[in-house]
């Protein structure tokens, strides 16, 4: 018996990915934008249909074979086959035989998408429309031997046999407007992409991208005004843009580059710029040869320029201001304000964490790019010492290594790994005198990966605890601070290098999370390379804070709501091991991370302003270790903080500046007691700013206790609460 | 210009050949004519002599080197200002503005930290004298309670019935560590089971809340590797609570001891040259915990409850010289204005002793008494210093541990204190005692009142 709530998902799932296999065409997931086109297909019942069967077939056959659900739910596989359908409901007269066509085409285009999809996603590229452009000319050349086949003299069912009025108005009002000779061709070329020769679909479809993407709709325009001009300024023949409106393809070229594959930015803009008139190049040196076949071109420029931008971009050997999207959000604007988030919040945001290998407040005596020996190859290493309030590294005269205050000090591991170069038995040298012959004396390299290695050098003689070939844990001592080798009064050298070899070259690494001391103030810095004169410390944990932000994956989360409404958030791991929280009420998802030392979000996909929401802004990036009076700053999404009329206004400047910001602040408020504590509470603040101007603010305080249970509120707004979430055990 | 020369009284001193004599050693005729660049004689003639004189910059600067020296080798540490070392508000304060907390072994301690401003859970109750009403104060003031004996933890238990909030308590715990003599007065003892029967009492009646666990092997402690078994002996304790109950203890006190400087009496060689560094306790405590096997985000920390080693060598006593005079075996002695009454410590050490004026470097073997009319009142037994005259003034290194709050209203009344900020400012700290001050408290009965001589 098949239950009803297979039967639901599968119902849902085909009319998903219905609606996506037409909002696909035009790179978006969007329902609105697929229920508009949709709306235009109907402008020919036959094409409707047409298009109805191809996708369901396809569907199906995906269904049949066992493939991902998710590219069937967001029609992947099945765009293609929208437009193969649409265009052979509108080619031929609907019949039996059209019928059987359909299918077979529809399942071909299936075969021709997986092999294309997978063997360009090999490559990292797309494979656009090129199913639907061999199936249909396959269709066009071998339709002709198929008697039973009638193509369609006189559309009958069609939206303008029954009102031809409405498109004629349309027709007439545009001819009212300025540049009316450009809007025509602009908007039929965007009804062709559906085979809707007709400015009634055309504007339909433009006001679809409009709701559905500022910057695909600026794309849309831009693109092809550029071909357009460009057609103009060479004088080309421009009945190749208005036989079958071949212009189109500026139009998908410039969403495609300009915002869908790559992240929309002033950059994209400008590449459009050469790229455009390779589409033009491309149509006036095809045009010919295709008519000769009796084949349109169709969407071929298109797919021939785009996939070889891409692939282009794919062998740069290093990436600057144009960027390539690597998680398609099937938007330019999620693509690019997600991007550019991820930019300034995690770029410098390594794969290995790499702490102090100190214990407490060092100095950094020597930078990268140091005056005394940290030049050249050596640039990138780090001189650690101990001074004193006056900045004296030693006490007394200094005369004798146990002088001075890093001597003898305990040197840690600065990540997990295995130690893989061991120097002992070179003597610590008098103050002032230096080992030329041993140059980095005492040493102890540690491999933490394949081609990351740590060294740490000038060790105290004998004082290495660790043996060769021996794992070591983050900040496990391995020896003492000394001052053997080149090293005229103790300290302790470190670098990060890309081989086992004592004297290799440095790498520039970041130390993963650190406070600065000044005065009596600590500052914290993520991901960052400490400067010379700084005095750094590694953040050592609270253990109240970790246990209250550790989600373990199945944890169910009660939510208690000042109304005393409870809902239910449960904690998951994706396939990809990220972790995220997930409102059983709501179905939005909080994307986070704890590494132990700071807890931070990464992603919300959800409607706003849920409980769920609030806390992914509230406890948006969290210290987990308890320091008065430290602040740590982050940014979050402006769709976050600003109400949509907003957002969409600026989603049209966007690529090109951002004039609306959302910053989070986060500080200590209080705890009850500092070293076992019962209580901590934390204050937070979402701010959304016109240029410089708070325009909306959020403030939140947080407040997490023994008990399992993280009681947050939301206080300087009309709508403010107070909610508990109580974790299970 | 010709300057007029210092007389000098000449002396007559016997020559030894071959090995220096133990007088010879210690010759103290490098004058201190300054602490923090304020002249001596300045002080003394401001604010009368004797005086004692206690350096912040020396204060904090122990302290800041004591912190660093134990930060850099454990991550979580914390100082607890020992307040029967020295608890002049003013001395206290300087600790608390660099961070110190308050350790306390009386009520009346405990008051005085809460009166400088110290909040009640920063304040460390040790001690075995603790009655009802100190016990509930501490508890209402959320202080770490450390429980001396089972009487107290008895005590504890009836008071904790009737209250919400656990209190948080630690065990004293006291252990063998090779030293001698062993200090098995205070707490339980590790080795023979007791400090387990208290632990387990606590966790299981689930009364109190056992924080903390609190060692204090011994005073003066010349040997640091007994630290390194006190340590070891306490992180066995406090991992086993964890193996056995699942709690994590919060710290690990480990009391106080560190050396000062001084020279022990009969010591042959100078404290100076014998007494280890704070490194080497630091590393003694620090390599054994570090190496004990906590887990990695359950650290304890490590509470340290120093006061000796940071507070000696920043007092000063300084002095007049009163009279000379030759004893029956042909001796000299000179007496000086402070005695035994206001340098308890004397009994301890023969505390380094500097003349104040420029005199020759001839020195001739003294003893230096009190101002007391007593036998004990005996400053230095021998000396070798420079002929000192009355009138010349001296100044004993090493007194701030234990002599402010040691020192006695005994024949003669206690002197002012002066406290030189980090900019060389003298303030005075603490008045010359009074006679109104002294008899404030007394109460004559009515039928004495009157006398007829």
């Amino acid at each position: 018996m098949v239950k009803v709530a297979t039967v639901k998902y599968y119902a849902q799932l085909l009319f998903e990915g219905f609606l996506n296999s037409f909002s696909q065409i035009y790179f978006s997931n969007g329902k609105l934008l697929a229920a508009l086109l949709i709306l235009v297909t109907f402008f020919d019942l036959g094409a409707s249909f047409a298009g109805l069967i191809a996708i369901l077939t396809n569907q199906i056959t995906a269904l049949v074979f066992h493939f991902d659900h998710k590219n069937i739910r967001e029609g992947t596989y099945s765009y293609n086959a929208a437009m193969v359908g649409v265009a052979i409901g509108i080619f031929y007269q609907f019949n039996l035989s059209l019928l059987v066509l359909l299918v077979i085409a529809s399942v071909l285009t299936f075969f021709i998408t997986i092999w294309f999809f997978n063997q360009l996603a090999a490559k990292g590229l797309p494979f656009l429309s090129i199913p639907f452009l061999l199936v249909t000319w396959l269709i066009i050349i071998g339709g002709k031997n198929f008697s039973a086949l009638e193509l369609q003299e006189k559309a009958e069912l069609t939206l303008v046999a029954f009102y031809p009025l409405l498109f004629e108005n349309t027709t007439n009002f545009i001819a009212t407007l300025p540049f009316a000779d450009v809007l025509f061709l602009y908007f039929r070329s965007l009804g062709a992409i559906l085979f809707q020769y007709n400015d009634l679909a055309g504007v339909i479809i433009a006001i679809g991208i409009l709701l559905n993407s500022r910057i695909s709709f600026l794309l849309s325009i831009y693109g092809f005004v550029l071909g357009f001009l460009f057609y103009r300024f060479m004088e080309a023949d421009f009945s190749h843009l208005i036989y079958s409106y071949i212009g189109f393809n500026f139009i998908l070229t410039a969403i495609a580059l300009g915002g869908f594959f790559i992240v929309a930015s002033n950059r994209s803009f400008l590449l459009l710029l050469f790229v455009i008139p390779l589409i033009a190049l491309i149509i006036s040196g095809t045009h010919g040869l295709f008519q000769f076949f009796g084949l349109p071109l169709y969407s071929l420029p298109f797919n021939i320029i785009v996939l070889m931008v891409l692939y282009a971009l794919n062998q740069r050997v290093a990436v600057s201001k144009l960027h390539k999207v690597f998680f398609q959000h099937f938007s330019p604007e999620k693509n690019h304000y997600k991007h550019f988030n991820s930019v300034e919040r995690f770029s410098s945001q390594t794969y290995f964490n790499i702490s102090l290998p100190v214990m407490g407040f060092w100095r950094v005596s020597q930078g990268n790019n140091g005056n005394i020996t940290h030049k050249d190859d050596y640039r990138y290493a780090l001189d650690f010492d101990v001074v004193n309030t006056e900045n004296k590294t030693f006490k007394g005269n200094g005369q004798e290594l146990k002088d001075y205050y890093c001597f003898n000090l305990p040197v840690i591991a600065p990540a997990s790994g295995w130690v893989v170069t061991l120097i002992d038995g070179i003597e610590d040298n008098d103050i002032n005198e230096v080992n030329l012959q041993q140059n980095w004396g005492n040493t102890v390299v540690l491999k933490h990966g394949d081609f990351l290695f740590s060294k740490l050098s000038h060790l105290k003689n004998g004082s290495i605890l660790v043996k060769q070939g021996e794992y070591i844990h983050k900040g496990q001592v391995i020896a003492n601070c000394g001052s053997s080798g080149r090293s005229p009064e103790p300290h302790l050298h470190f670098q990060m290098q890309l081989s086992p070899f004592v004297g290799a070259k440095t790498l520039l690494h970041p130390i993963d999370y650190y406070l600065i001391k000044t005065n009596d103030s600590f500052q914290f810095h993520s991901f960052d390379v400490p400067k010379e004169q700084d005095v750094v410390c590694n953040i050592i944990p609270t253990p109240l804070l970790i246990k209250a932000f550790h989600f373990i994956p199945g944890q169910e989360i009660i939510v208690i709501t000042n109304e005393n409404k409870t809902i239910k958030w449960e904690v998951f791991v994706n396939s990809l091991n990220q972790a995220y929280l997930y409102c059983h009420e709501t179905n939005a998802v909080a994307y986070f991370v704890n590494n132990g030392t700071i807890f931070y979000f990464t992603d919300y996909y959800g409607a706003k302003n849920t409980m769920l929401h609030h806390f992914y802004k509230a406890a948006h990036k969290v210290l987990l270790g308890y320091y008065a009076g430290v602040e740590l700053n982050d940014k979050l999404l402006i769709s976050d903080t600003f109400n949509k009329p907003l957002n969409m206004l600026h989603d049209f400047t966007a690529p090109f500046f951002h004039y609306l910001t959302s910053k989070y602040h986060f500080s200590f408020t209080s705890i009850d007691n500092e070293h076992s504590p019962s209580e901590i509470q934390f204050a937070t603040s979402v701010k959304g700013n016109f240029m410089q101007k708070t325009i909306v603010s959020s403030t939140y305080q947080i407040k997490i206790n023994d008990k399992n249970e993280v009681e947050f509120s939301l206080i300087n707004h009309p709508q403010s609460f107070k909610t508990i979430l109580c974790k299970s055990i | 210009m010709k300057t007029k020369k210092t007389y000098e009284r000449p002396l007559i001193k016997s020559l030894n050949s071959g090995l220096m004599n133990k007088f010879g050693k210690r010759t103290e005729w490098t004058p201190l004519t300054e602490i923090d660049g304020v002249k001596v004689v300045d002080l003394l003639n401001e604010y009368g002599s004797p005086l004692f004189v206690y350096s912040e910059k020396k204060i904090r600067e122990n302290y800041q080197h004591a912190k660093r020296v134990f930060e850099t080798r454990y991550p979580k540490v914390q100082f607890a200002w020992s307040y029967k070392t020295c608890y002049l508000n003013a001395v206290c304060d300087v600790y608390h503005q660099e961070g110190s907390w308050a350790e306390v072994v009386s009520r009346f301690e405990y008051e005085k930290a809460l009166k400088n401003g110290v909040p009640g859970d920063k304040i460390i109750f040790n001690g075995p004298d603790k009655t009802d009403d100190d016990l509930m104060l501490a508890i209402k003031n959320n202080s770490p309670i450390h429980i001396d004996h089972l009487d107290e933890l008895y005590r504890l238990h009836e008071l904790a019935s009737g209250l919400t909030k656990k209190p948080k308590v630690a065990i004293r715990v006291n252990m063998d560590t090779g030293i001698y003599p062993m200090w098995d007065r205070f707490g339980f003892n590790y080795e023979n089971g007791q400090a387990w029967d208290a632990i387990n009492k606590i966790i299981t009646l689930n009364k109190l809340d056992l924080v903390g666990l609190h060692t204090h092997i011994g005073t003066f402690m010349l040997t640091p590797s007994a630290y390194a078994v006190a340590a070891s002996k306490m992180a066995d304790l406090a991992i086993n609570i964890k193996k056995k109950y699942k709690k994590s203890i919060s710290y690990i006190d480990m009391g106080g001891g560190f050396a000062s400087k001084n020279t022990l009496k009969g010591s042959y060689y100078m404290g100076s040259d014998t007494v280890p560094d704070i490194e080497e306790y630091a590393e003694a405590i620090t390599s054994t915990l570090i190496n004990a096997g906590f887990d990695k985000d359950e650290m304890p920390y490590l509470y340290l409850e120093t006061g000796r080693a940071l507070v000696d060598d920043a007092g000063f006593l300084m002095g007049t010289v009163i009279a000379n005079k030759r004893l029956s075996d042909g001796r000299r002695a000179t007496i000086l204005d402070f005695g035994v009454n206001v340098m308890f410590t004397s009994f301890w050490y023969d505390h380094k002793i500097s003349p104040v004026e420029e005199l020759g470097y001839h020195t001739e073997d003294t003893t230096l008494y009190g101002p007391m009319c007593m036998n004990i009142d005996v400053v230095r037994e021998n000396i070798s210093m420079p002929p000192l005259s009355p009138g010349n003034h001296v100044v004993a290194h090493f007194v701030g541990a234990y002599n402010v709050t040691q020192s006695m209203q005994f024949i003669s009344l206690r002197p002012a204190i002066v406290m030189i900020d980090l900019h060389g400012k003298p303030h005075l700290i603490k008045t010359k005692e009074t006679l109104e001050g002294i008899q404030r408290d007394e109460l004559v009965p009515q039928h004495l009142k009157t006398f007829k001589l």
